[in-house]
């Protein structure tokens, strides 16, 4: 496969500069947010936001997928949430003598799974085969989902009572986990004014199409990736592995999820080539989520992202030595 | 083990613990206020002094017992000490003396009631716990050694000197297994829920094993054998000496006639020990590589200091707060890096080296930039900010440009032509490297 031509990434970086600033129309602020779920579109992943309420998760999400022009579909999330309200029914046709099949809500290019936490284990699971192979399957069909296709989860993780936690699997299929945090006072004077005089969302229109998300796709993956840069991928993941403060590492999933993250994330900066500094950025996103935390080390207040910045802060980068 | 159990032991630990740590601080008190009552000439009963200490231990312990706050307690043990040290006084002082020894045995008395006092009521009220005993033991250790050294010195009499030392490492040893074994732990087998009598046995045992074996062991002979082998090292080390002397010394010189060597009893280890049997021969080119490498290794090791000097003086009064490489590691460090280069030089000279230096898929160009930058990393380093193993070159360039911003430019331009070359596979034209080059002259010779 050819490599990306420098001309190549600047088309990439044409595009995504285009969608950020048709999303931070609406999103005041936390373009770096917005920047990673670009990534995680653009190198087929899943993106997992967890944040207290009333920071823009959502927000967010319908801004990005309203940008994006693709089809998109909205799932909220309650106990009372079946499988078959996510992936659909066979519906007895009386004219015709047979079953059709009406198609759920996770046919869609972009869905937003709202407050997945909220969804029994068993909705979840129906999520897992979307997520993973991009298909889902009910009764005797098998339904090869649209691409682009992104799966946007978000959770809040404060309010626990009533919601079930989402298991490792499910975790290690998200591709990243963002956090939005809130906003500077400027920002939400900001949020105020934009929100205040009339929705925005009504006059958002879409700035890309689903064909060029899938050449852009494409592009990202031909990103040049030096020898010296995949090995600082695995030390890194392999480190947390054997960090003392962790009971499960990171996946070969967790790997070449950080590896795709980093092509992708070199293309949406216009580069041709991915650098070690893209590694560190998104290894906190890409790692933290899937790493199990010793409880002793949970009781001494350590999170899987400060062992995530400590490991990273402990492995070698990929530079001369004197 | 149910809870009254562990109560019961917790309980026992307790009383062990503060009657070990009574012990210890009685023991070193003893002795201190023995030495100095004799050594003062006031001759006062030391073991009569202690009864105070007990007294304010009693005091201490019931205000514990009866729940008073730590300020009240403090305060009623020193609205009562007053009192405790005139009944001393009545008690213990002599009158039949003259006026100088009743004026010095009382003072004695009131500073070793007031030094006893607080001593004896933070036993009764404080917490006893394995650091506290460690500690009680470390401090009593050296004031018992101190007033028994004194003792020594000023000519007391100290006939309770060795069973006093006996029951003070004995009493530390119960206050240890007392303490560890309330934690739930054990100092030596017993990781876990330990015993405090079984810690003492072990601890004992082991002591007595260790004294067996040293005791077998360390024989005469054995002592004899072990002089015998630094002797036999010391006199190799010597012969090395004379042979390195024997190579700076005259052979047959022509001024003076050799002495006749042959009448002269010459002890066999000296006929030995001259120069090895190096042939005359070999003795000049040896004489001038030894002399080189002890010339260099002296110059390198006061070019390594004078730098490392310097080094260290521009880091305290220019750019601080940066990580520097310590002097103990670095003449090692340059040194293993000297040596990596000369065999680095050698590959390169043979018909191997060139294919081994330069990896397959490394384009021409790619190497001269890793070695500008590895120029600029060193440069970097000896200015005072070497860069951190986990910094990207983009990171050290910010930490770099930061600190040394006049060389911001130059520093910039080799970072990214290294980034190129490295992480995207682009090396640079021969027009670009001639600008690095440039830049790296420019960083090498320009002081910031």
């Amino acid at each position: 496969m050819d490599r990306l031509s420098d001309e190549e990434a600047r088309q990439v970086k044409a595009v995504t500069d285009r969608v950020m600033a048709n999303v931070g129309d609406v999103m005041v602020g936390k373009r770096e947010v917005a920047e990673l779920m670009l990534v995680a579109l653009l190198c087929e992943g899943n993106v997992l936001v967890e944040d207290v309420p009333g920071v823009g998760k959502t927000v967010l999400a319908r801004a990005l997928a309203k940008s994006l022009g693709c089809d998109f579909r909205r799932i909220q999330c309650t106990p009372d949430l079946l499988p078959s309200d996510v992936t659909g029914v066979e519906i007895y046709d009386q004219v015709a003598g047979s079953f059709d099949f009406r198609p759920g809500p996770i046919v869609a290019n972009i869905v937003l799974v709202d407050e997945i936490n909220r969804a029994t284990p068993r909705t979840q699971s129906a999520l897992l085969e979307a997520m993973q192979e991009q298909q889902i399957t009910v009764d005797r069909h098998t339904v090869h989902l649209p691409r682009p296709f992104m799966l946007m989860a978000t959770q809040n993780p404060v309010e626990l009572e009533g919601t079930f936690p989402l298991p490792e699997a499910q975790l290690d299929r998200f591709m990243l986990r963002l956090e939005i945090g809130y906003p500077s006072q400027g920002e939400e004077a900001a949020v105020l004014t934009r929100f205040g005089e009339s929705d925005p969302f009504d006059i958002l229109e879409a700035v890309t199409g689903g064909e060029e998300l899938l050449a852009l796709q494409k592009l990202c993956r031909r990103v040049y990736v030096d020898g010296s840069v995949r090995d600082y991928v695995v030390d890194v993941v392999r480190a947390t592995r054997e960090h003392d403060d962790v009971r499960l590492g990171a996946s070969p999933r967790a790997s070449l999820g950080l590896h795709r993250a980093a092509q992708a994330l070199a293309a949406v900066r216009g580069r041709s080539h991915t650098l070690p500094d893209d590694v560190k950025l998104l290894a906190v996103p890409a790692l933290a989520h899937r790493l199990i935390v010793k409880t002793e080390a949970r009781l001494r207040d350590r999170t899987a992202e400060k062992i995530v910045a400590d490991v990273v802060s402990k492995v070698p980068a990929p530079v001369e030595k004197t | 083990m149910t809870g009254a159990t562990v109560q019961s032991r917790s309980r026992v630990s307790y009383v062990l613990a503060v009657a070990a740590v009574a012990g210890l601080e009685a023991i070193w008190l003893y002795a201190l206020l023995h030495t100095l009552s004799e050594g003062t000439r006031v001759h006062v009963p030391a073991s009569l002094l202690l009864v105070l200490y007990v007294a304010s231990f009693v005091l201490g312990l019931g205000m514990k017992l009866a729940r008073r706050s730590v300020r009240t307690t403090k305060v009623i043990l020193w609205l009562v000490w007053p009192l405790a040290a005139f009944l001393a006084l009545l008690a213990l002082l002599d009158r039949s003396g003259g006026i100088g020894d009743y004026f010095g045995a009382a003072m004695f008395i009131i500073f070793a009631t007031a030094a006893l006092w607080p001593l004896g009521a933070r036993l009764g009220t404080g917490r006893m716990t394995y650091e506290t005993v460690v500690t009680e033991f470390q401090l009593g250790l050296a004031a018992l050694a101190a007033s028994l050294l004194l003792g020594y010195l000023v000519g007391v009499d100290q006939p309770s000197a060795v069973p006093l030392a006996v029951v003070f490492v004995g009493l530390g040893l119960v206050g240890v297994a007392a303490t560890r074994s309330d934690d739930g732990g054990g100092p030596l087998f017993f990781r876990q829920g330990g015993t405090w009598w079984g810690m003492v046995l072990v601890s004992v045992a082991l002591v007595l094993m260790l004294g067996l074996i040293a005791g077998v062991l360390f024989t005469p002979e054995l002592m004899q054998y072990v002089g015998r082998g630094i002797r036999a090292l010391w006199g190799l080390v010597e012969r090395l000496l004379d042979a390195i002397a024997g190579l700076f010394s005259s052979s047959g010189g022509s001024e003076m006639p050799a002495p006749p060597v042959a009448e002269m009893p010459v002890p066999q280890e000296e006929q030995q020990g001259f120069s090895w049997g190096i042939p005359e021969w070999l003795r000049y080119p040896l004489r001038i590589a030894y002399g080189v490498f002890a010339g260099g290794l002296l110059l390198l090791a006061a070019w390594r200091i004078a730098s490392q000097f310097f080094d260290w003086i521009r880091r305290k009064t220019g750019n601080g707060g940066v990580e520097f490489e310590s002097l103990p590691g670095a003449f090692r460090v340059d040194l293993r890096r000297i040596l990596r280069r000369i065999l680095a030089w050698v590959s390169a000279l043979s018909p191997f080296g060139r294919i081994r230096r330069r990896p397959a898929d490394e384009l021409p160009g790619t190497a001269s930039v890793r070695r500008l930058y590895a120029d600029m990393l060193r440069w970097g380093a000896e200015s005072g900010f070497p860069r951190l193993p986990c910094q990207t070159p983009f990171e050290y360039q910010q930490m770099l440009c930061a600190a040394l911003p006049a060389h911001q430019t130059d520093v910039a331009s080799i970072t990214e032509g290294y980034v190129r070359a490295k992480y995207a596979g682009r090396p640079p034209t021969e027009a670009e490297l001639d600008r690095l080059k440039e830049s790296r002259h420019r960083l090498k010779h320009r002081r910031s």
